[in-house]
């Protein structure tokens, strides 16, 4: 009995429906617009463009200007402005025409003419800037004190950081954008709670149809429950499966190091996602329209406080009501796949895993027993 | 009954008003997952679930899915549902509503075959003419109450409109109308210029008792009607003629 309940369940599932939707396809449609958007953003990060420029030498040119002009314009790896070298009109002209940013003119400083003060205008300016202050530095040094010119040069020639980076864990290699994914994983387990809806739903005889009839045949509740909870476990759980593999593979998301307990957590997480979703369902007597109503309102606060939206969001959470993201299921599949990523340890993990587990089982219990012997007054 | 009475509840079918079967799922798989919870020796239940198909003839739709059925298609699958597993006691409500004519007989002969077979039938509807042709006992219920229980004969003796009988007539005076409702088992007579209409108790030879007395007093007369009480009198004199809700 328990299989023919799990196979006809299981192939309910093959169709497309509402459901299906939301908990299979929509995941895959929100990690890859997160992996465009992410990687424009982080394209934008890191990529520099050479700014064009027009220089006008005067007949006063200062020979170190001339000679810093020249190495930021040395083709490669570190080149800084690709330089166009012109009259005053020329320059202006082009100017004009913004096919130059700026005209750099030489004489016995470097001064920056622009048309429009962007971005790209502001780094111009500040190379100079940074320029103006270093020869400045210098010829005080060379007029108050020349034997410390040689320890100044030095200095200079070494990049002087005040900050050191250093890793506590081995495990270390989190960004920002893939706390999105950890948030992005959480949602989606969260979302078998709809699989959890759909065969609630066609359990429950004051509700369709279908579960007046089930209700009629002579096959215990609680076979009933834990046969449409396996059919969804099996479908979540693969889909799971698959969609890890899609962020791995595909979008070359970096989740964890530590991937099979990155796959323990998204089953438990599953099972969480199908336990909350029968729990809602069996909770009173309204309709199908106000417990889908009410699923959905709730996993979407879930997943804000869980970082979905906003990925500081679990931060502000833990300074100001840290229960929350004890309790939140988002926060806490998120968590625990952070904590894989960052800590050496498995303790926060393992605390994360059996809160999330504990919640699962109290949800199922009160389902089974909410739904068990329940009566109707008619059909 | 108790829900874990299964012993009982492997004896009753349902088939529910509203069509109860999965929409993913094609004709065949309902069918053999809902006889499924009945049954669960598999060559058995391939041997019912072809009887049920055969039964409500849908041998070439066994692949389908049910939105691609039509409304009676639909109700026949619903049907097949609820007795593929052959209980002893089938309960339908209304089972033919929104149905076309064809699809009713058809459903009407099925179920007048089960109960042939052996099965006992409760069958609930509003369609008075079904229940006077299936039916062997009935019984009216009227705002969640038994109200009256019997065959049909039973429940049209429970009535007083045992006959109506119509005759078309001009000329009948006041005087006249009342002294119609003195006659032997007439119990209202009305007249609306042309048509007389009289409503007897039961009792034999009211017509002709109707006509001699018209005859008596010279007034010519047409067509004749006579009806005998229809359940749908029996159950509108029971149940009153106010909307129900």
């Amino acid at each position: 009995m328990f299989l023919h309940l799990v196979k006809y369940q299981l192939k309910t599932f093959l169709k497309l429906s509402d459901e299906i939707f939301w908990c299979i396809l929509f995941p895959y449609l929100l990690a890859t617009l997160f992996s465009i958007a992410f990687g424009n953003i982080m394209d934008s990060m890191e990529s520099f463009e050479p700014l064009p420029a027009a220089i006008v030498k005067e007949a006063s040119a200062d020979k170190y200007s001339t000679q810093f002009l020249d190495e930021l314009s040395k083709s490669g790896d570190h080149q800084m402005i690709i330089p166009t070298y012109c009259s005053k009109e020329e320059a202006a002209s082009l100017l004009e025409q913004e096919k130059v940013l700026g005209i750099l003119t030489v004489t016995d400083h470097i001064s920056l003419t622009i048309k429009e003060n962007d971005y790209k205008q502001s780094i111009l300016k500040s190379l100079l800037d940074q320029y103006g202050s270093i020869s400045e530095s210098i010829h005080e040094i060379i007029d108050k004190k020349p034997e410390a010119l040689q320890d100044c040069i030095a200095s200079l020639s070494s990049e002087i950081c005040a900050n050191k980076e250093i890793t506590l864990s081995k495990h270390n290699n989190l960004d920002m954008m893939t706390s999105y994914f950890y948030a992005l994983l959480a949602m989606t387990c969260l979302f078998n709670s709809f699989l959890g809806y759909k065969v609630t739903i066609s359990n429950q005889a004051n509700i369709s149809s279908l579960g007046a009839r089930r209700t009629m045949a002579p096959v215990s509740r609680f076979t009933q429950v834990i046969s449409d909870f396996t059919a969804c476990l099996i479908v979540s759980v693969t889909n799971m499966c698959v969609f890890i593999c899609y962020l791995l593979f595909c979008l070359k998301v970096d989740l964890s190091d530590r991937l099979p307990f990155v796959f323990l957590t998204v089953f438990v997480g599953c099972v969480l996602g199908i336990s909350f979703g029968i729990f809602v369902t069996s909770i009173g007597k309204g309709g199908k329209d106000l417990k889908i109503s009410l699923l959905i309102s709730i996993q979407m606060i879930f997943c804000f406080l869980g970082g979905l939206m906003f990925s500081n969001m679990k931060d502000i959470v833990e300074q100001h009501c840290p229960i929350l993201n004890r309790i939140n299921p988002a926060a806490l599949i998120a968590d625990a796949i952070y904590s894989l990523s960052i800590y050496d340890s498995y303790d926060r993990f393992f605390m994360n895993l059996s809160i999330l587990s504990g919640m699962a089982i109290v949800f199922v219990l009160l389902s089974i027993f909410m739904t068990r012997r329940e009566r109707y007054a008619a059909l | 009954m108790a829900p874990d009475r299964y012993d009982l509840k492997k004896q009753i079918g349902v088939v529910f008003q509203n069509v109860a079967v999965f929409e993913e799922l094609t004709v065949y798989d309902n069918i053999n997952y809902f006889c499924g919870l009945y049954i669960k020796d598999k060559k058995e239940r391939a041997k019912l679930v072809d009887e049920a198909i055969d039964f409500v003839g849908l041998k070439d739709f066994t692949k389908f899915v049910p939105k691609k059925l039509s409304g009676g298609l639909l109700r026949r699958l619903n049907i097949a549902c609820g007795i593929a597993h052959k209980p002893k006691l089938i309960i339908l409500d209304e089972p033919t509503v929104a149905v076309d004519p064809q699809s009713r007989n058809s459903i009407l002969e099925g179920i007048t075959k089960l109960n042939k077979q052996g099965a006992t039938i409760i069958y609930t509807s509003h369609y008075m003419e079904e229940v006077e042709q299936i039916c062997t006992r009935i019984a009216i219920m009227d705002k969640g109450k038994n109200v009256a229980l019997g065959s049909t004969e039973e429940l049209k003796r429970m009535v007083t409109a045992g006959e109506t009988i119509t005759i078309e007539t001009l000329g009948l005076t006041n005087q006249l109308l009342r002294e119609i409702r003195q006659i032997k088992h007439v119990f209202s007579a009305t007249y609306n210029g042309t048509e007389l209409v009289v409503k007897c108790s039961d009792g034999k030879h009211n017509v002709i008792r109707i006509l001699n007395y018209l005859q008596e007093h010279n007034i010519g007369f047409g067509r004749i009607f006579s009806e005998l009480p229809t359940l749908n009198d029996v159950f509108l004199e029971i149940t009153g003629t106010d909307l129900r809700d």
